[in-house]
């Protein structure tokens, strides 16, 4: 497995965010927010600490609900869902691989990635551990099924709770920050999983990271949030942007706000067919 | 000032009930998802373990004490009136009514509750819950039911064994050390104690503790803020609103149960 760029081209939106407002009492996350992921794409995306990437993969996952606007995950609306229809009709469709793995403390490694399976009843025992196995085998923790997840490293939890996120098929996999805090190689590891299940499965991706090497190798498209502003484009495109504070963005580590190029409230322009939404 | 001071009676007031809501809405949702496939026999039995078997030498020990406490105080009150063949009622009416109930509510609490506060809220935390919730699982039904059902199982049973734990700590300190008539002690117990009125209000008292702490401390975890101080809190505040419930539930129960 390598992490080259892969070759897929980014297709129809898959999951679709329209006018999106979310505020923590009086800090407004995003007012208006509009974005798109392609389906069976890599998007990636990337913003400042406190910029909202967890956010918007935790409204997409039905997980937080926005005060107002749309949000359509292959075609369904889930603001208006309640958490009953979201288990039986968005939920199955998605994945999702947590920053800190969010394995159960109290079942070994084999357990935690055989939940999701054995909550659907669908499958004998036998059929779900040889899964199980298959799925632990293909993140390299063949190894690991009987192990505890205070057994592990970081890498391990993280490429646990993958396997976890896809044993059960889902169309859609949401990554919240898969490299923080890892060693370059593990996260070269992880990078390469990533890449080889978008190609093999025709999995859409959607990976909320600072790392912007990674992004630049794995990513079909980047989408940055800046400052509730969101800017979206291939890599190489945002990395020629005319905008000042995205070309900044790929300069730096991505860890911080940048100081602001443009006078407050001015919509940067993303170049080379990048595409920009103002959102407030 | 005072319009100020009203104001705030009146929002504490207003949080009050909708906390009070709250519970309900939740305490609704653990009983539904009793009746709710697959059961979960396993993590039952386990929260059974955890709850119940790890408190024994807790509770084992702490009914000695107080059982002991109770023969000596009792002994020397009763000896005034020259009435020590009671003792053994005395002791059996207090640990029996009241002491049995009471005092293993408050120990399983702080043992027990605030344990079960303590990893719910963790497991918010660290993103557990929301895991299961993507996973298509309810995190009431895979996480929350299984600690809450053990909890009012295993608090009756934990005060049955405070109640005969007491009565021995009353006979070793009233009988082999003060020098009361054993077979006294045992037939002043037995003649004094009425299944149908003392023991099943023991039995009602312990049931409803229980449920109020398995439904204090796993909505208080549930809801704790996902930070390590919102889970202290939460931790904290399992202790001291289970306890104040079990002393003011102890009341109602006492007063109604005569009526």
């Amino acid at each position: 497995m390598t992490s080259s760029p892969p070759s897929a081209t980014p297709a129809e939106p898959h999951v679709l965010l329209r006018d999106v407002r979310v505020a923590y009492g009086p800090r407004v996350v995003f007012d208006r927010l509009s974005c798109s992921f392609p389906r069976g794409a890599i998007s990636v995306l990337m913003g400042g600490s406190g910029s909202g990437k967890s956010t918007l993969l935790r409204l997409v996952g039905g997980l937080q609900r926005p005060e107002a606007g749309s949000i359509r995950v292959a075609g369904d609306e889930v603001t208006g869902l309640s958490e009953t229809e979201l288990m039986r009709r968005v939920r199955p469709r998605l994945g999702m691989l947590f920053q800190f793995g969010a394995l159960l403390d109290s079942m070994t490694v084999g357990e935690n990635v055989a939940l999701p399976l054995l909550e659907q009843r669908r499958r004998s025992r036998a059929e779900i551990e040889a899964e199980v196995r298959a799925r632990l085998a293909e993140v390299g923790l063949a190894d690991a099924f009987d192990l505890l997840p205070r057994q592990l490293s970081g890498g391990m939890v993280r490429r646990a709770g993958l396997a976890r996120a896809i044993v059960s098929r889902p169309e859609i996999v949401l990554c919240d920050e898969p490299f923080s805090g890892l060693d370059p190689v593990t996260t070269r590891r992880i990078e390469a999983l990533l890449v080889d299940l978008n190609r093999r499965h025709g999995l859409t991706l959607i990976v909320a990271s600072h790392h912007i090497q990674s992004a630049r190798r794995m990513a079909h498209q980047v989408v940055l949030i800046q400052d509730g502003v969101v800017v979206a484009g291939a890599p190489h495109e945002l990395e020629r942007s005319a905008d000042a504070r995205v070309r900044e963005f790929f300069e730096a580590d991505g860890d911080g706000p940048l100081p602001a190029a443009d006078p407050p409230g001015s919509v940067p322009a993303a170049a080379g067919g990048a595409r920009a939404e103002a959102v407030r | 000032m005072r319009v100020r001071a009203v104001e705030s009676v009146g929002f504490r007031a207003l949080r009050f009930v909708e906390e009070l809501g709250r519970m309900a809405h939740f305490s609704r949702r653990i009983l539904g998802s009793l009746v709710t496939p697959p059961p979960r026999v396993r993590r039952f039995v386990d929260e059974v373990f955890d709850v119940g078997v790890l408190s024994v030498l807790l509770i084992g020990g702490s009914g000695l004490a107080v059982g002991a406490v109770l023969g000596l105080q009792g002994y020397n009150t009763l000896v005034r009136f020259g009435a020590e063949e009671s003792l053994g009622s005395v002791v059996g009416l207090s640990l029996i009514r009241e002491l049995g109930p009471v005092l293993t509510g408050l120990l399983v609490t702080g043992r027990a509750g605030s344990a079960m506060a303590a990893e719910i809220g963790s497991m918010v935390q660290t993103e557990q819950l929301d895991g299961l919730r993507m996973m298509s699982i309810d995190p009431v039904h895979l996480v929350v039911t299984p600690k809450a059902l053990a909890m009012l199982l295993v608090m009756p049973l934990l005060s049955a064994l405070f109640i005969v734990f007491g009565l021995v700590g009353g006979y070793l300190i009233g009988v082999n050390l003060l020098g009361v008539d054993g077979g006294v002690y045992v037939s002043g117990l037995e003649g004094s104690v009425d299944w149908s009125n003392d023991v099943a209000s023991s039995l009602l008292k312990s049931v409803v503790f229980g449920a109020l702490v398995g439904l204090i401390a796993t909505y208080r975890g549930y809801t704790a803020e996902p930070t390590s101080e919102g889970v202290s809190a939460a931790t904290t505040s399992t202790v001291v609103v289970a306890s104040v419930s079990i002393l003011v539930f102890d009341y109602f129960i006492t007063a109604l149960w005569g009526v």
